[in-house]
């Protein structure tokens, strides 16, 4: 049998950390049985709605959290009996307790209560997107830090503290480098063939100068004077927002770096990692992890090994890109060989998403040579034979359930900005260029498609959630509540059991939700500030009402997490 | 500032051998002893590097996890948190091959000297961290409390 290995595993896994299992497996809301609640109220003693709340067992890498209600009250389902810290996960702008040693028994429903105020020291206690429009400073000065380091960094800035010559070594390392690329160190430089490094470029210097001086103000020797009563925060999430479960898992290894996740037909959620030659499996029926390594790549010396998005083909195997080296990697999960195709120029060039076409045996990417070529094409496994479509400035890349490709462009070759979804179509493969109705620069940045076969997408710098439609040839844009400079969003993904929408707001740490449907947008705080969650990834254990949603962190300390997200949306 | 790119310039018709150059002197332009070397060796010697970086990527590479000894004392548990969160991004512990952008610190506690050249002694250590000597490393003083670098460099002596 086809996958008896891997259920047989999954059994054998069952069973032999029962003690581990899931209880919240299969809930509704409210949770009929619980283990722990408690009241979350201000100084004043007024209930405070929206702040995560979590409980974690001592010497076990899961966690639950949950949000408080409009009473003030929270509440869990049932855990398992042992010792737990119960803390506040999320409170932004305010204090956040922990207690230590928290008894939960079998048989009782234990109590925990928490009295909060405004946090002390609140530059902590805030996510990026309120971190960095609270500093001090011009305009200038906060869009210089935002462009310059926040598209990835939303919270190292805020831990770091350097004079103005130390951060100016990290300036030129960050701006001088591919820090995360196949030639790790490589310098950076323009996108023509015969471009100047960046380093050498006029201006170069005299910007890190600036950068650096800014952030010597803002996180130098002295630290700045934050005012509590002053600092804008982002709203806490209300009603519907609150009824939600997390459970984050821990990676089983260090310094994991998860950018890219799914999750496949049977609910098993598998990682890649940005930085290691790791594959990775979770089964959250059972919580048990598992990783696999990949080898190292023969002919391939400048390789650094990590992976982005995840697919799964026909037969259920994983295939995932081998980002910086130009590879695919596939996962037999039969055998637990890897495989692995790389593109066949041998020259240095990315190879980033990936996405099936399971009738014609096809694995889509997207590829770019670290110049001007952006091109998508497929590779069929079954032949070894490869297509390249050339001239796409793409950042994503989704491939819809009957094998078409789109190209979700963020820019033109040799041009500026240039929105627009470029499909191509799997039969005859001729290109369709869609353009966002918001221009230039929208920046269609992440997809996935709904259970019709329409094509979401995060506007990045809109602020927006886009979907074409394919048959009526139309893009419709949809804009989030914190607006174009502060949602953010990067990744969209989306649970086909409902077609509801989730993206994830990359500086808030926020996921929002669409329901298409109706038009509404709602919004769920993720348990954790700091965590640089890509692309949310919908489950097929989703119900009606009910969504099941996976994200992957790579937080630039503590470790990357799996975190499910329940969402009872009604 | 660091002198990058001084013998960038040395063009060839591959693209790619042109990459693995440049690669290798920033890599190596971050540590002043190396770099004192390159500033002596001609072209042959730099194509020596880059066939060793080539040669040592290709090596297995095993993580962390894999790897742990004996339990760690209380302290260099710590300091492991303290160097998975500041550290890690340029330097590797357990000989981990993943193009390290700063030298291993794996047997750090046995070797005579830093890179600065002074005797690696616990202090010698704590003030490099503090004060970030070489062009690359910034120096921590402001980033990382006197006893967060007590738990890094407990972390580091057992390494």
């Amino acid at each position: 049998m086809r996958y008896s290995k891997l259920i047989s595993w999954i059994l054998l896994s069952a069973g032999m950390i029962s003690g581990n299992r899931l209880l919240s497996a299969d809930l509704t809301f409210p949770f009929a049985e619980s283990s722990l609640s408690g009241l979350v109220r201000s100084e004043k003693g007024e209930p405070l709605e929206g702040i995560l709340v979590r409980a974690k067992r001592d010497g076990v890498n899961k966690a639950l959290t949950v949000a408080s209600d409009a009473q003030g009250k929270y509440r869990f389902p049932k855990l398992e009996a042992g010792r737990y810290v119960v803390e506040i996960a999320r409170a932004d702008g305010m204090e956040e307790p922990r207690k230590s040693g928290v008894e939960i028994k079998a048989s009782q429903e234990s109590r925990a209560d928490f009295q909060i105020g405004a946090a002390q020291d609140i530059e902590q206690h805030i996510a990026g997107v309120d971190w960095i429009r609270n500093l001090p400073g011009t305009a200038e000065q906060q869009e210089l830090i935002s462009d310059t380091c926040m598209h990835c960094h939303t919270g190292i800035l805020a831990r770091s503290r350097f004079d103005k010559d130390n951060w100016l070594k990290i300036v030129r390392l960050m701006r001088g480098v591919h820090v995360h690329s196949g030639e790790w160190g490589m310098p950076t430089h323009g996108r023509t063939a015969d471009a100047p490094l960046n380093r050498d470029m006029p201006g170069w210097e005299e910007k890190n100068q600036v950068i650096a001086e800014y952030l010597a103000q803002i996180r130098g020797p002295v630290p700045l004077k934050w005012d509590s009563a002053k600092t804008k925060v982002i709203p806490r999430p209300t009603g519907r927002s609150t009824r939600v479960l997390f459970t984050e898992y821990e990676i089983p290894y260090p310094n994991a770096e998860l950018h890219d996740i799914d999750v496949d037909r049977y609910g098993m959620v598998w990682w890649s990692d940005w930085r290691w030659p790791y594959l990775g499996m979770l089964n959250p029926e059972t919580g048990e992890m598992k990783y696999w390594e990949s080898p190292p790549l023969p002919g391939k010396p400048e390789v650094h090994p990590g992976s982005q998005e995840v697919g799964f083909d026909e037969d259920d195997n994983v295939w995932t890109t081998l980002t910086w080296t130009g590879g695919l990697l596939k996962f037999d999960r039969k055998t637990e060989k890897f495989f692995t195709w790389m593109f066949p120029d041998r020259g240095l060039r990315k190879l980033m998403q990936n996405g099936m076409d399971h009738k014609r045996g096809r694995v889509w990417f997207s590829t770019h040579d670290y110049y001007d070529d952006d091109d998508i094409g497929f590779y069929v496994p079954k032949t070894g034979q490869y297509t390249v479509y050339n001239d796409f400035g793409l950042y994503g890349l989704v491939v819809d359930s009957t094998g078409n490709a789109y190209a979700l462009e963020r820019t033109g070759r040799g041009s500026g900005p240039r929105s627009q979804i470029a499909r191509v179509d799997a039969e005859t493969g001729v290109r369709t260029n869609y353009k966002t109705p918001t221009q230039p620069a929208a920046f269609p940045r992440r997809g996935d498609y709904d259970s019709q076969d329409r094509i979401w997408f995060a506007e990045y710098n809109a602020g927006q959630i886009g979907v074409l439609d394919p048959k009526a040839g139309k893009i419709t844009e949809y804009k989030l509540p914190l607006g174009p400079s502060l949602a953010l969003p990067y990744g969209c993904g989306v649970d086909r059991v409902n077609d509801i929408v989730y993206v994830e707001q990359y500086r808030a740490d926020s996921l929002a939700a669409l329901d298409p449907k109706t038009g509404e947008i709602w919004e769920y705080l993720l348990p954790e500030r700091y965590l640089m969650a890509r692309s949310p990834r919908g489950s097929p254990s989703s119900k009606p009402g009910y969504s099941v949603i996976w994200v992957g962190t790579l937080p630039r300390w503590g470790n990357g997490k799996l975190i499910k997200i329940e969402a009872w949306y009604r | 500032m660091p002198n990058f790119g001084r013998i960038f310039v040395t063009s060839t018709s591959s693209r790619q051998i042109q990459f693995a150059l440049k690669y290798v002197f920033w890599k190596y332009s971050v540590l002043e002893e190396v770099q004192e070397r390159m500033n002596k060796e001609k072209l042959l010697g730099t194509v020596g590097l880059v066939v060793f970086t080539m040669f040592s990527f290709n090596l297995p590479i095993k993580a962390q996890s894999q790897k742990e000894g004996a339990p760690l004392s209380e302290k260099a548990q710590k300091g492991k948190a303290i160097f998975n969160d500041r550290c890690f991004v340029c330097h590797d512990v357990d000989s981990v091959r993943v193009k390290p952008l700063g030298p291993t610190l794996n047997g750090l506690f046995k070797r005579d000297k830093l890179v600065v050249g002074k005797p690696v002694t616990e202090e010698n250590v704590k003030e490099v961290i503090k004060t970030g000597p070489t062009p690359g490393m910034p120096a921590f003083r402001y980033t990382l409390s006197d006893q967060e670098i007590d738990d890094l460099v407990a972390y580091l002596k057992v390494k």
